[in-house]
């Protein structure tokens, strides 16, 4: 049978686990953001690295609702948040 | 083991990560090519993964007493507890963080109703679901004593299957898996599931002998 945790004990464990995490997370982060590069082929590769690549080609985003699922999103249209606000 | 000593490998974890890895790039934090929500999301992605990966083997271990008399019971549900909040939380950020996001493009539904995804249909929903089920698996210890010890049981074997979708939802459509060190933990932390699996379902627990009866007075003392 396992036994509960007392109510109240081992805050600073449940603490060090958050600070970890928070740790780790931070760490990834960075890890990521700094070996990230939206030209590598490895990213490219990807759809929003396709997408990213289409769109500073000048590719028509329609071109993209011919691609495979999947393959990228067509850009939102803007005009809905500004209409909204006006 | 005791709580210092659990605080201290804590900060020194936490430090020796933060400096092997901000140390050398430091400079280049100020610029995420306005991909920054985007890297966000994939860095939580990978460790709600890691965190949730270890309350499921802490809490495979656990139920099998393998670490009875080295840590404490309860701080290790503690930890485990802790462990799957702290994923649950990491996992939570990893979706929310792509909505402002305008590399992606998702949206709520995209992220929150499965199958509802305009990219990767299947893979992201595995996501979602895997989700909803940690949730409810580590929801569900508050409500043990409402549902009783079995269904209880029956919902935490249900982690096992949150933990494959995850994996899966991982594998096929996070970015970084063809990265070694991801491909690396991807393969590690799967084999280690599947041992403190096979530890579990070959565990025995041993039988407690009944407590010695005091010898009664009669054959203690047979001339009285």
């Amino acid at each position: 049978m396992t036994k509960r945790a007392p109510r109240g004990r081992y805050e600073a464990t449940r603490l060090s686990v958050a600070a970890l995490a928070i740790a780790a997370l931070a760490a990834a982060w960075v890890a990521i953001a700094a070996t990230a590069d939206p030209a590598d082929p490895a990213i490219a590769a990807s759809p929003f690295g396709r997408q990213a690549l289409l769109s500073a080609a000048g590719t028509p985003a329609v071109a993209l609702d011919a691609a495979p699922p999947g393959a990228g999103r067509p850009e939102r249209p803007k005009t809905t948040r500004t209409s909204r606000g006006s | 083991m005791s709580l210092r000593l659990v605080i201290a490998l804590s900060l020194v974890a936490g430090l020796v990560l933060g400096t092997i890895v901000l140390a050398p790039v430091a400079h280049r934090l100020p610029s995420a090519d306005g991909h920054g929500a985007w890297y966000a999301s994939r860095a939580a992605g990978l460790v709600a993964y890691l965190f949730l990966w270890a309350a499921l083997a802490g809490g495979l271990l656990m139920s099998s007493a393998w670490f009875d008399g080295i840590i404490n019971r309860a701080r290790l549900l503690a930890i485990h507890q802790s462990l799957s909040l702290a994923g649950l939380a990491l996992a939570l950020g990893h979706a929310l963080v792509l909505i402002p996001d305008d590399w992606t493009r998702f949206g709520l539904l995209d992220l929150f109703v499965p199958f509802a995804s305009y990219y990767a249909r299947a893979d992201a929903a595995l996501g979602t679901l895997a989700l909803y089920l940690f949730a409810i698996v580590t929801f569900s210890f508050w409500f043990r004593n409402a549902i009783g010890p079995v269904t209880w049981r029956w919902v935490h074997r249900a982690s096992f299957v949150a933990y494959l979708a995850a994996l899966w939802h991982g594998v096929r459509i996070g970015t970084d898996t063809r990265a070694l060190p991801v491909t690396l933990l991807y393969l590690l932390t799967s084999s280690l599931v599947l041992g403190s699996l096979a530890l579990r379902l070959t565990y025995v627990r041993p039988r407690r002998r009944p407590a010695a009866r005091p010898p009664s007075r009669a054959a203690a003392d047979p001339a009285g």
